[in-house]
């Protein structure tokens, strides 16, 4: 497969994991709700401008506790709260039960990231190249050798920083096997727009072949 | 320290203590191993610390609306004086709904890294 | 007295009279400027010069972007180009931009003469031009910072950024920062002290309830900024390890101290605007203001709530979930007040009739820009559509929204409103319109879709793309649209250059506005009012069309010259009630010496001659110690008359004078440094990998306390002093000597008895604390020094106490910050021996 497999492989908008598609859709319920208020707040100072007599039958106070307090207040709630419930449904890894988690070990240096797997005994070291199970969700543990990078596949879910000294975990998943593009988007010096990194997706039974080099993966 | 505008923004410096006393609890809770996630997680000290921290505070924070409103007597003009004891009312409100909101995650959310 | 008549209710005598004491010299007289009419034109030139600057840099990096693999830039120079445009947008533009508009204007507002501290008004601006000047210079010289804006470490340590970049920036910044908490200081205590009498609380015009708020959060969210930048430069500059992980310290630090500080910042340049909006639309719209009040309680909770948000920027570093959601919380609250006062200005425009003038069309540009920079950043405020769109530029997309809605947009809306005030011309109007939607489309065209480049998987910071990654499309209309925004600026500042050439001249009062700037000629003169008025309503519902010639003929107070002295009231700051004759120092070359000497020492660090800092030090605090002799106080009456029949006390007899509130808001901002040092120690013991630290021999305790002790024998000396004539002398001496010897035993401590602090960052924080109370010894004992000569001097102490209470208020001080270094050596000297608690 050429290298241009993973072309325009990088959008959050084309999600193809649990993560990512319901980060997806919040930004796509976000998206519409703010249109709505947009409109609502333009068109009332186009009206309030334009239309003489507009808006002067709602005393001031009255403008102010509906528009500053009765609009957003529940607005802003209800998103919050289910922000809050949606972060932990990520950080299980988009599952609702516990089930097993694969750990990656994840560490960004100028410029390239290397992978290795803990569990997988015998399993060899990848340059930029990160092979995941499809339908199993991944558990990224990035370090950083040297200065802080973030380790991010758009299509499978959010980002990690990889900051020197620690080591922060991030649940990622791929329904399906297939090529995703991963990124470093946190700036790390003259080298940081080619840090660019590829994600493959296997099926499970092929997965541990894979990684211990029983099967050849191009 | 009787300067209206500092009783004006008493509530909001009880949110700010609150918030750095919090925060930092929470962090120290996790360094020092208090959440223990082998228990059920309302079973966790940490958490448990955290949520009287946080009621302590919310109560904290209407006492201090009810004392602002009790001890408002018009010292100067009587404009000046409405002018104060209606913004601090605001003000404190905003503090009591703010409390309520910003620490209402120590109740069931990931305490500490995984 | 037959002079004194002249002037009396004679306009022009007047005039010539006050202009003659208050005006500005010509030729080298210039760089002894104080008056706040010359120094905030100078401020905001100076800004529109910087704002030219970072534009081009715009251009350079959109050419850069306009095609994927473009070879117009590589990487260095691409690094240095984008870490330079956001340091001076946000550094040398958006803060020093409003804070001489805010210098400009307040006095004009509050009805008064001039700021509370003119020279200091002057300092700030010198140490602002020469700190940009260095930026600059390293620009030209290609050795600018290229770590990114808010200089993450340890890219910009001194491991991976060996060169001077990363000094340029943290040196230069620190003293352009100088210039914001000196404006800060100076627009809290003008606001609250130096007004026009029988201006309450209740009656400020709400500009001057904005600019208070503002100030205010800056005396506390630039000192992290500060320390931060002074950790990191001890890093570089003498291997403190603080950000280093190998040995104790912690990136993670940076984040927070940077961030601390930057997000509140972006609130500290949206208040302002909103601020001007504030006073522009109702006079726009013909009616007052609606909801003042709710708008003064939802600016305040809006200062606290940003300051409890700066973790959004640093979501996907690692950081438990229920930690986020204190900040996820307090970001998407700080939307509430925001809404309150959108809410407030399209409920002013509904119950008036509002003008469609070209301040209106910018107004309007505001209101569509910064909705959606508003709305994008609640998305960017739940954590986990943070987690796709952080770095990405979805954020530099949302960023410039906030920033050119929130600031530029309202600035020109303001600019179209006030230069008229300023030049004392009406534009003629045959390219605003244009400028107004070249900016307006071409703006949009260039951030609308930057948003979904953003979403696609773009990243910030990357100085090219490899063309199948399909953000090559998105990118060039980004880049057309910016060329358009260019176009559109150019077109403004040439709008603006017609203006001055050509604009028709108007009588008084354009706009029909009830403000007090508008009751004095334009261009105003240096004193801005030939006498002070009497308030009686809220100051922005007044006639300046009635006021304005009543106090030209001088029937306010202070209506007659006297001695050539500049004179303003001070008054009660919550009724507004005249206390005090406030004395302003006259024209001086101080402050820019003492700029200078200020300049001479961040060049020496800069250049590495550590060995020569200690004489420009000396050089800086020689210039202060001036500043204090050519004071008024030869002049101390304690009833002087100023019309009307008052009378009232010279400032420095007074019960609470400007200066000593000045020195009480310094304490504020040096005490949250301080704090902000503490925790960022306790933060690292909690955080940083490789604690605690193998052998961490704490100082010798004993030794500590003891020069804590002597501390406090500054605080008991200058409290004995009052006492009597004699005790003066025992209290100061017994002051200066407690301060010296409490330094030198903290110097030898932390020279001798702590091991290397370079070694661990335990040791490193430890060094740091007993510096910056050993450095408080050494300001003491000058205050000490100075109280003791005044007692050797002259025996009456007790009439011109001032300085003496000033100086209280530092030994106070100082004496606590010992106690509380003593107070932190023992915690974490029982956190790390301990094994926890």
């Amino acid at each position: 497969m050429p290298l241009g497999g993973c072309s325009g492989d990088f959008s959050a908008l084309d999600p193809a994991g649990r993560s990512a598609a319901s980060i997806a859709s919040l930004w796509w319920a976000m998206l519409w709700g703010s249109f709505a208020l947009f409109a609502l707040v333009l068109g009332l100072f186009l009206a309030a401008v334009l239309i003489p007599r507009f808006g002067r039958g709602v005393s001031q106070k009255r403008w102010i506790i509906l528009g500053g307090l009765v609009l957003p207040v529940p607005v802003l709630t209800g998103l919050t709260f289910y922000a809050f419930a949606h972060g932990e449904f990520l950080l299980r890894g988009a599952v609702s039960e516990t089930d097993e988690v694969l750990e990656v070990r994840a560490v960004g240096r100028m410029w390239q990231w290397q992978f290795s797997y803990p569990s997988v005994p015998g399993s060899a070291v990848h340059t930029d190249l990160l092979h995941i199970p499809a339908g199993r969700t991944v558990e990224i543990i990035a370090e950083s050798e040297d200065v802080i990078h973030s380790f991010w596949v758009p299509r499978l879910g959010g980002k990690i920083d990889a900051v020197p000294g620690h080591s922060n975990r991030l649940r990622i998943r791929a329904d399906q096997p297939g090529r995703y593009g991963g990124i470093c988007s946190e700036y790390c010096g003259t080298g940081h727009a080619g840090m660019h990194f590829e994600v493959q997706a296997h099926r499970q039974e092929d997965f541990r072949e894979i990684l211990t080099g029983g099967l050849h993966h191009d | 320290m009787r300067h209206p505008l500092l009783l004006l923004i008493l509530a909001f410096v009880v949110w700010s203590g609150t918030f750095l006393l919090v925060y930092a609890t929470q962090a120290t809770g996790c360094s020092l191993g208090w959440h223990n996630d082998e228990i059920a997680f309302w079973r966790s000290p940490l958490r448990l610390i955290l949520i009287v921290l946080v009621l302590t505070s919310l109560v904290a924070i209407v006492g201090t609306l009810a004392w602002l409103r009790r001890r408002h007597k018009p010292a100067a003009a009587l404009q000046t004086s409405s002018f104060i004891g209606e913004v601090k009312t605001y003000v404190a409100v905003a503090a009591i709904f703010s409390t309520a909101f910003c620490f209402a995650g120590v109740f069931w959310l990931t305490l500490c890294p995984l | 007295m037959t002079e004194n008549q002249s002037i009396h209710h004679n306009p022009i005598a007047l005039h010539k009279a006050l202009d003659r004491i208050w005006g500005t010299k010509p030729g080298w007289g210039r760089l002894a400027a104080v008056n706040h009419n010359v120094i905030g034109v100078r401020f905001m030139l100076t800004a529109l010069v910087f704002f030219a600057i970072g534009g081009v840099l715009a251009m350079l990096i959109r050419t850069q972007l306009a095609s994927s693999q473009s070879v117009f830039m590589d990487a260095e120079t691409y690094g240095q180009v984008f870490t330079m445009h956001g340091t001076i947008m946000m550094f040398l533009f958006a803060i020093p931009f409003f804070e001489g508009m805010a210098i400009y204007l307040l006095p004009k507002l509050l009805g008064t003469r001039d700021l509370a501290f003119p020279r200091l008004g002057a300092y700030g601006y010198w140490c602002y031009l020469f700190g940009g000047m260095i930026l600059i210079g390293a620009l030209l010289a290609g050795v600018a910072p290229n770590s990114g804006w808010f200089m993450y470490t340890p890219l910009s340590s001194s491991v991976y950024a060996p060169g001077i970049n990363s000094d340029v920036w943290l040196l230069g910044i620190t003293f352009v920062e100088i210039s914001a908490l000196s404006a800060a200081v100076e627009i809290i205590v003008t606001i609250m002290k130096i007004r026009a009498p029988g201006m309450s609380l209740d009656r400020m015009p709400i500009f001057a309830w904005y600019m208070l708020v503002v100030a205010t959060m800056m005396l506390i969210g630039f000192p992290p900024l500060i320390l931060g930048s002074i950790l990191l430069e001890v890093e570089r500059a003498f291997d403190l390890p603080f950000f280093d992980p190998t040995r104790g310290g912690d990136p993670l630090l940076w984040q927070h101290l940077f961030w601390l500080f930057g997000h509140p910042e972006v609130y500290i340049i949206f208040l302002p605007a909103a601020g001007a909006i504030s006073t522009i639309l109702p006079v726009l719209a013909g009616t007052p203001l609606a909801g003042y009040r709710m708008i003064v309680a939802a600016i305040v909770s809006m200062a606290f709530l940003s300051f409890g948000l700066w973790v959004h920027h640093m979501y996907t570093v690692g950081i438990p979930h229920v930690a986020l959601s204190f900040f996820s919380a307090a970001s998407a609250l700080v939307a509430i007040p925001t809404a309150i006062q959108i809410f407030a200005w399209l409920a002013t425009l509904a119950h008036g009739r509002a003008r469609f003038s070209i301040p209106m069309l910018h107004i309007f540009g505001f209101f569509f820009v910064f909705v959606i920079g508003g709305l994008t950043g609640v998305m960017l405020a739940m954590v986990p559509f943070d987690w796709q769109a952080h770095d990405t530029h979805f954020v530099v997309a949302h960023l410039h929204y906030v920033l050119v809605g929130g600031f530029i947009f309202p600035m020109l809306a303001m600019a179209y409103y006030w230069v008229p005030h300023l030049t004392g011309k009406q534009p003629v109007q045959h390219l605003s319109h244009a400028a107004f939607w070249m900016i307006f489309i071409g703006f949009n065209l260039t951030f609308f879709f930057m948003h979904l480049t953003g979403l696609r998987g773009m990243p910030r910071r990357v100085f090219e793309y490899p063309p199948e990654f399909g953000w090559e499309v998105l990118n060039f209309v980004s880049s057309m649209g910016s060329f358009v925004m260019a176009m559109g600026f150019a077109l403004i500042a040439l709008d603006f250059i017609l203006l001055f050439k050509f604009g028709r001249a108007f009588r008084r009062n354009p706009w029909k506005a009830g403000t007090l700037e508008w009751a004095m000629p334009t261009p105003p003169p240096p004193y801005n009012f030939a006498s002070i008025p009497r308030i009686d309503c809220r100051a922005d519902l007044l006639d300046p069309d009635v006021i304005g010639p009543h106090l030209a003929a001088g029937r306010g107070y202070l209506g007659i010259p006297r001695d050539d002295r500049m004179e303003v009231l001070g008054v009660n700051s919550v009724t507004g009630e005249p206390e005090q004759l406030v004395l302003l120092p006259r024209q001086t070359f101080l402050p820019f010496w003492t700029a200078v000497a200020t300049g001479s020492f961040f060049l020496l660090m800069l250049f590495k001659f550590y060995w020569a800092t200690p004489v420009a030090l000396a050089a800086v605090i020689v210039c202060f110690c001036l500043w204090s002799r050519s004071d008024a106080s030869s002049f101390d009456d304690d009833a002087v008359p100023i019309g009307h029949g008052e009378t009232v006390p010279v400032h420095i007899r007074a019960e609470s004078p400007p200066s000593y509130l000045a020195m009480v808001l310094t304490l504020v901002a040096d005490t949250t440094l301080y704090i902000s040092l503490l925790f960022g120690c306790l933060f690292l013991w909690i955080s940083a990998p490789n604690w605690p630290p193998e052998n961490l021999q704490n100082p010798n305790l004993w030794l500590l306390i003891l020069a804590a002790a002597t501390m406090s024998l500054g605080s008991i000396g200058s409290r004995i002093s009052k006492k009597s004539a004699h005790m003066a002398l025992v209290g100061n001496g017994l002051a200066f000597a407690g301060h010296l010897i409490s330094t030198g035993l903290l110097i030898s401590i932390a020279f001798y008895s702590l091991p290397s602090p370079s070694g661990h960052a335990a040791t490193a924080s430890l060094f740091v604390i007993l510096c910056y109370v050993a450095l408080h010894g050494v300001v003491g004992s000058i205050f000490a020094a100075h109280a003791l000569l005044r007692a050797l001097r002259d025996h009456d102490m007790s009439v011109r106490a001032l300085d003496l209470k000033i100086g209280g208020l530092w030994h106070d001080y100082s004496a606590a910050s010992g106690f509380a270094a003593v107070g932190f050596c023992l915690l974490l000297d029982s956190l790390v021996h301990g094994g926890g608690l």
